[in-house]
C-alpha cells in the first residue's frame, strides 16, 4: 500500500511516498525551479527509487493550503488528475497542521506522533500585513488555522496557552512568516514572558514527508475524498472583510 | 515518425488535448490530428450533466474546478478510455499563467499516470491548426491570418510546426478594436458579432476612417488609431447635436479595419507564392471579412480556408491537432514543461 | 478633484512619453500604478511609455482580452492589467491578482476605478481626462511626489 503526497504550497516543492508501515521516501525541489516544473519529475523519481509504478499507488494526497495561491493550485490539480486517471481516492491535508510532523528525528516521525510537549505555531506571510497561522499541540487545536493580523494571532495564542491546564512545552514557530516577522514575535515573547524558538531552517518549511504522515493517518481513519471533492483552501479574506477587521483592530 | 510510435485506435494516433489559456476550459480527443471525436468547452457544456450526483459549478476561468469534469465528458463523448490515449497535448503559452498552469498540471499528471508522451503547444499554432481539422485537404505551406480578441498576426506556415510571424499588432488586437467600438456605440458584449450585424444595414463608405498601414513593407498592424478616430467622430457628432447612425459607423469602421487586414494578408500571400490562405481566430467568423477574402482570393486564383464558428474560438481540438504534428516530428516535451505567458513562436 | 492630487497638462503624445519615462524612474518592486479614464484617453499609451522607462524592449499591446500581459525584459517585471472584462473580486482572485499586486514587479492596472476596493492604499493613482484639444489630456495624479 503506497500513498503519494504532494506538497507545493510553500517556498520549496516536495513529494513523498509512504507505505502502510509508515516508511517514507521523499524528495525536495530546487527553490529556483517553479513548482509546476518540478512536481511531476520528482514524483517519477520517487516511483523509480521504490521500484514501483503509478498503478501501485493506493491514494494521492495534496497539501491543500493555505500558502502560495499558485502553489496550492499546482498540487491540488495534479492530485485531482492522478486520482481521476488512476481511479484512486484523494486525501485533503490541511497544510498548517502538517508542521507538527516536521521533526528532525526520523524515529519520532515514523511513529507518527507529534512530539508530546511542543506547541507548533506555523506562520505564513500572507502579505498585506496578514499571516496564515494556527497553533497545535499533540493534535489538539489551540488556535484554528486562518488569516489573521500577526497581533491578532499572537493574542489568540497567548490566551489559548493561558487557558490550558498544563505548563506549555516549548513554543516552536515554523513557516516563511518567521523570515518577515521574527522581530515582532520575539518582542511578543519578551512581553508575555513565554519561551519560544524558531524551527531550524532544515525543518522550518512545508515538507511532503509531513503531509505523507498525516495522509496515512487520514487514510487509516477512512478520511478520503473523491478527486472532485479535493479543493484548495486559500483561507483568504474577501477584501471588504479584511478592511473591516483592520478597522476593528485599529479601533 | 518517431521510433516505437504505437497506434491505438483503428491504427490511428489518439491525442488527448487540454486548453486553459484564458477564459475557457476545454478538453478534446483527436485522431491523427484531423478527426475530432470530442471537443468539450466548459462554457458550452450542459450544466446539468452531473457526475456522482454532484452538479459541478461551471464558471468561466474556474479551470481548477472545471477541468476534471470536462475531461470526463470528453472521454465519454469520444467513446474512448484513458488507456487508448497515445499522446497528451496541452497549451503551454501564451496566456494567463494562473489559467495555463491548471491545464499543464493536469496534463502532466495524466501523462505520468498513463506513461504517455506529453506535447506542449503554442496557442497561436493551435489556431492555425484549427484549419487542419476543418479542411482535411489543407497541408502546409500556406499563409495564415490570425485574427482574434487577443491576437492579430500574419504567419508564413512553411510546414507543420514551422512557422514565421511576418507581422503582428503593435497595440490593439482586431477583436479588441471591434469590442471597444461596440462599447462606445452602446452595443453589448461581445462587440464583434454585433458590429458585424449592424454593419450589414450600413454603408461602408458613409464615413472615411483612416486605414493605418504603417511602413510600406510592414506586415504589422495598428488599430488603436482607428479606434480613436471613431471615438473622436462620435464625440464631435454628439457635440454638434447630430444623431449617430450606428449601422453606418459600424460599417465604415469595419471596412477601415478589414481593408488593412485583407490588403496585408493578400500581399503576404502573393509574396510567398504559396497560393493558399488560411484564417483563424474569433474574428474569422466575421461575415464581411469572409466575403472580402473570398472575392480577393477568387480574383487572384488563390485557395482560401476558413474554420467553422466553434473552431474559431478557443477550444482543445485545435491543440490536439497541433500536438499531433509536433509529436510526429518527435517534438516531445518532458514532465518539466512550464507555463510561458509570453511564449513566442 | 481633491487637492492631494497634482494636475499635469498633457498637450500631445510627446508629453505622455515624457511623463511615462519620468514616472518609471520612481517605480520599485511592488509598485502599483492605478490608471483610470474613459476609452481613448490613452491608458495603454501611457503604459507603453512607463514600460519604455523601465527598459522593456518588448512591444506593449492592449491586455483587454487577455486581462494580464507580463513583460520581463526591463529592470523590473511589468504586469499590465486591464480589468474591464473582469471586475469581480472573486474572478480576479482566481486569476491570481494578489501574486502580481503584492509581488516583486511593477503592476499597472487599466480601469482601476472598476476595482476600487482592491487597489492598495499606497498605489499611485492617475485619473486621465480629455483636454481642450483632440490630443490634449489632463492627468490627476496622487502618490508620486514631484515628477
Amino acid at each position: 500500500m503506497y500513498i503519494l503526497a504532494l506538497e507545493t504550497t510553500g517556498p520549496k516543492a516536495s513529494a513523498a511516498i509512504i507505505d502502510e508501515k509508515g516508511r517514507i521516501t521523499d524528495i525536495s525541489g530546487d527553490e529556483l525551479l517553479s513548482h509546476l516544473k518540478s512536481i511531476m519529475p520528482m514524483t517519477r523519481k520517487l516511483l523509480e527509487r521504490l521500484g514501483i509504478t503509478m498503478s501501485d499507488i493506493t491514494a494521492v494526497a495534496a497539501s491543500r493550503g493555505p500558502g502560495s495561491f499558485t502553489g496550492i493550485r499546482i498540487g491540488v490539480s495534479a492530485a485531482r488528475a492522478l486520482g481521476q486517471v488512476l481511479s484512486v481516492p484523494c486525501i485533503s491535508v490541511p497544510t498548517l497542521e502538517t508542521f507538527q510532523y516536521n521533526l528532525k528525528d526520523p524515529v519520532s516521525q515514523r511513529s507518527g506522533s507529534p512530539d508530546k510537549g511542543i506547541i507548533t505555531c506555523p506562520v505564513f506571510d500572507a502579505r498585506r500585513n496578514q499571516v496564515y497561522s494556527g497553533a497545535y499541540r499533540k493534535d489538539q487545536v489551540l488556535v484554528p488555522g486562518g488569516a489573521y493580523s500577526l497581533a491578532e494571532y499572537l493574542d489568540l495564542l497567548k490566551h489559548a496557552l493561558q487557558d490550558t491546564p498544563q505548563d506549555p512545552g516549548p513554543i516552536s514557530f515554523f513557516g516563511d512568516g518567521i523570515d518577515r516577522y521574527a522581530d515582532s514575535i520575539e518582542a511578543w515573547a519578551r512581553e508575555t514572558g513565554l519561551a519560544i524558538r524558531f524551527a531550524p531552517e532544515e525543518i522550518r518549511y512545508q515538507q511532503a514527508s509531513s503531509v505523507a504522515v498525516m495522509a496515512l493517518k487520514y487514510y487509516q481513519a477512512g478520511l478520503t475524498v473523491h478527486y472532485s471533492q479535493l479543493k484548495p483552501e486559500y483561507m483568504r479574506l474577501a477584501e471588504a472583510e479584511r478592511k473591516l477587521r483592520e478597522q476593528k483592530l485599529n479601533g | 515518425m518517431p521510433a516505437g510510435v504505437k497506434r491505438m485506435k483503428d491504427g490511428k494516433i489518439v491525442t488527448l488535448a487540454f486548453e486553459t489559456s484564458c477564459d475557457e476550459t476545454s478538453v478534446a480527443v483527436v485522431l491523427n490530428g484531423r478527426e475530432v471525436l470530442s471537443n468539450v468547452i466548459s462554457s458550452q457544456i450542459d450544466v446539468h450533466k452531473a457526475f456522482g450526483g454532484v452538479v459541478p459549478e461551471i464558471a468561466s476561468r474556474h479551470h481548477l474546478e472545471n477541468i476534471n469534469h470536462v475531461l470526463e465528458s470528453s472521454l465519454s463523448e469520444a467513446g474512448i478510455s484513458l488507456q487508448e490515449v497515445d499522446v497528451v497535448g496541452v497549451t503551454c503559452g501564451p496566456g494567463l499563467v494562473g489559467a495555463l498552469l491548471i491545464g499543464l498540471s493536469t496534463a502532466k499528471a495524466v501523462a505520468l499516470a498513463l506513461d504517455k508522451p506529453l506535447v506542449g503547444v503554442h496557442h497561436i499554432m493551435a489556431h492555425i491548426a484549427a484549419n487542419y481539422i476543418e479542411h482535411p485537404d489543407l497541408e502546409p505551406p500556406f499563409i495564415a491570418l490570425i485574427v482574434s480578441g487577443g491576437h492579430t498576426a500574419i504567419a508564413r506556415v512553411d510546414d507543420y510546426d514551422h512557422c514565421v510571424i511576418l507581422g503582428e499588432t503593435r497595440d490593439d488586437a482586431v477583436g479588441e478594436a471591434f469590442d471597444k467600438v461596440a462599447r462606445v456605440l452602446g452595443m453589448g458584449y461581445p462587440g464583434g458579432p454585433l458590429i458585424d450585424q449592424a454593419a450589414e444595414m450600413g454603408r461602408a463608405d458613409a464615413i472615411h476612417f483612416k486605414r493605418v498601414l504603417l511602413d510600406k513593407d510592414s506586415y504589422d498592424f495598428s488599430f488603436s488609431g482607428v479606434k480613436t478616430a471613431v471615438l473622436n467622430y462620435i464625440n464631435s457628432e454628439k457635440q454638434a447635436g447630430r444623431p449617430i447612425d450606428i449601422p453606418d459607423v459600424s460599417a465604415s469602421f469595419q471596412q477601415a479595419v478589414l481593408d488593412v487586414i485583407v490588403e496585408k494578408g493578400m500581399k503576404a500571400l502573393r509574396e510567398s507564392n504559396y497560393g493558399k490562405l488560411a484564417v483563424a481566430g474569433g474574428v474569422a467568423s466575421n461575415s464581411r471579412l469572409r466575403s472580402m477574402l473570398r472575392a480577393e482570393c477568387e480574383k487572384e486564383g488563390m485557395k482560401l480556408y476558413m474554420p467553422s464558428a466553434v473552431l474559431c474560438t478557443d477550444n482543445a481540438a485545435m491543440i490536439g491537432s497541433a500536438a499531433y504534428y509536433k509529436y510526429m516530428e518527435g517534438k516531445i516535451d518532458g514532465l518539466d514543461l512550464d507555463a510561458y505567458p509570453n511564449l513566442k513562436i | 478633484m481633491p487637492c492631494e492630487y497634482q494636475q499635469y497638462f498633457i498637450n500631445n503624445e510627446n508629453d505622455t512619453r515624457d511623463f511615462g519615462l519620468k514616472l518609471a524612474q520612481k517605480l520599485v518592486p511592488g509598485s502599483v500604478v492605478a490608471l483610470s479614464g474613459d476609452l481613448g484617453t490613452g491608458k495603454t499609451t501611457l503604459t507603453k511609455y512607463i514600460a519604455e522607462g523601465l527598459g522593456i524592449t518588448e512591444n506593449v499591446t492592449s491586455p483587454t482580452f487577455t486581462i494580464i500581459r507580463e513583460y520581463d525584459s526591463g529592470r523590473l517585471p511589468l504586469y499590465h492589467f486591464d480589468v474591464y472584462r473582469v471586475r469581480d473580486e472573486e474572478e480576479l482572485f482566481e486569476i491570481g491578482y494578489e501574486d502580481y499586486f503584492f509581488g516583486k514587479g511593477v503592476t499597472v492596472v487599466e480601469w482601476a476605478n472598476e476595482i476600487e476596493a482592491l487597489i492598495p492604499d499606497n498605489a499611485i493613482r492617475i485619473f486621465i481626462k480629455y483636454g481642450d484639444t483632440e490630443n490634449a489630456r489632463k492627468y490627476f495624479v496622487k502618490g508620486i511626489g514631484e515628477l
